[in-house]
């Protein structure tokens, strides 16, 4: 997977919505796609329009996510969102402002107002898991 | 209609309104309060309890007027030479499957498989073009059709044949992004 230094500077050279989206779906590219059988309902975060599955997993204190979605954005969208919180531990992905760092990579005002309440219940699922 | 949202109409006859209750209570619609009785106003003032949707109502009369200066008729049928004209296209280029009807409609409503509808939304957005995406409060008839959605582009009188045709470039190009699976 692309760094987070790399990801954060891709996303935040963006100057418009366009090239958001664009730079979304080249980072959607770089995110594994989980296997059907880990597709499970219970996996599945609840208020997003399309479809999202989280998998937190933590080895020797440090939080490790998997993470798709059938929509390509948000597959883009994950990428970004895990780069911020991947092999933290719990307590400092609890200290995150995380809506605030996805603003700082030009996120909140591209997504859909719709797609935003998804991305908050993503960020939710992380952050209380 | 063109006019605000949070405005309608209800249109009733007088001896089905008078065996209505008021639903919720506020200014006007009563005329007497005491400890031992209440009297109701008379209509339409016992069903308009408190400050109505003032701003509503004249974007609604407006919206009328302006209606009203126009040929009907013809704002249809410019309508859904936009709809024709954007399924004609689409349809084709392939690769897409429309949900509308050819003809006779004022909107068209499409899916592609292998690209999700909210990626095509959100690159329609990015290029200023409005549309609806999702299941449109229709899922059991999504289910019947086997999508998750659709992306539905509908008409308006003010729109041109350069939006419809610019509908259909975006909508062309998010796909060339967008599917490469």
């Amino acid at each position: 997977m692309t760094d987070s230094v790399n990801i954060k500077s891709q996303l935040q050279a963006c100057r418009s919505k366009e090239e958001t989206f664009k730079a979304l779906v080249t980072l959607s590219k770089t995110l594994p796609r989980l296997s059907a059988e880990k597709k499970t309902e219970d996996n599945k975060v609840k208020g997003c329009e399309s479809a999202v599955w989280l998998i937190i997993e933590e080895k020797d204190g440090l939080r490790h996510i998997q993470a798709d979605s059938d929509a390509k954005l948000m597959r883009g969208v994950l990428v970004a969102i895990l780069s911020l919180v991947e092999g933290k531990t719990h307590e400092d992905i609890q200290q995150m402002d995380l809506t605030a760092e996805l603003g700082k990579l030009n996120l909140s005002s591209y997504l859909t107002s719709s797609r935003t309440n998804g991305v908050l219940a993503i960020l939710k699922s992380i952050q209380t898991a | 209609m063109y006019g605000p949202t949070g405005i309608g109409v209800l249109y009733g006859k007088n001896h089905a309104l008078e065996v209505l209750m008021p639903y919720q209570t506020g200014g006007e619609m009563v005329r007497h309060v005491s400890h031992q009785a209440t009297e109701f106003n008379v209509l339409p003032y016992r069903l308009e309890a408190g400050t109505p949707h003032i701003e509503g109502v004249i974007g609604l009369a407006a919206a009328c007027d302006f209606l009203n200066t126009q040929d009907r008729l013809a704002l249809l049928a410019w309508e859904q030479s936009l709809a024709a004209h954007v399924y004609s296209r689409l349809h084709k280029e392939g690769g897409i499957e429309m949900y509308s009807p050819e003809k006779g409609t004022t909107l068209v409503s499409l899916s592609v498989p292998n690209v999700h509808i909210l990626d095509l939304n959100a690159y329609l957005d990015s290029q200023g073009v409005a549309v609806r995406a999702g299941s449109h409060c229709a899922h059991p008839l999504m289910a019947q059709l086997g999508v998750a959605g659709t992306l539905r582009a509908s008409f308006a009188c003010y729109n041109t044949m350069e939006e419809a045709n610019r509908f259909c470039d975006v909508l062309l190009e998010a796909i060339d992004l967008l599917n490469d699976e």
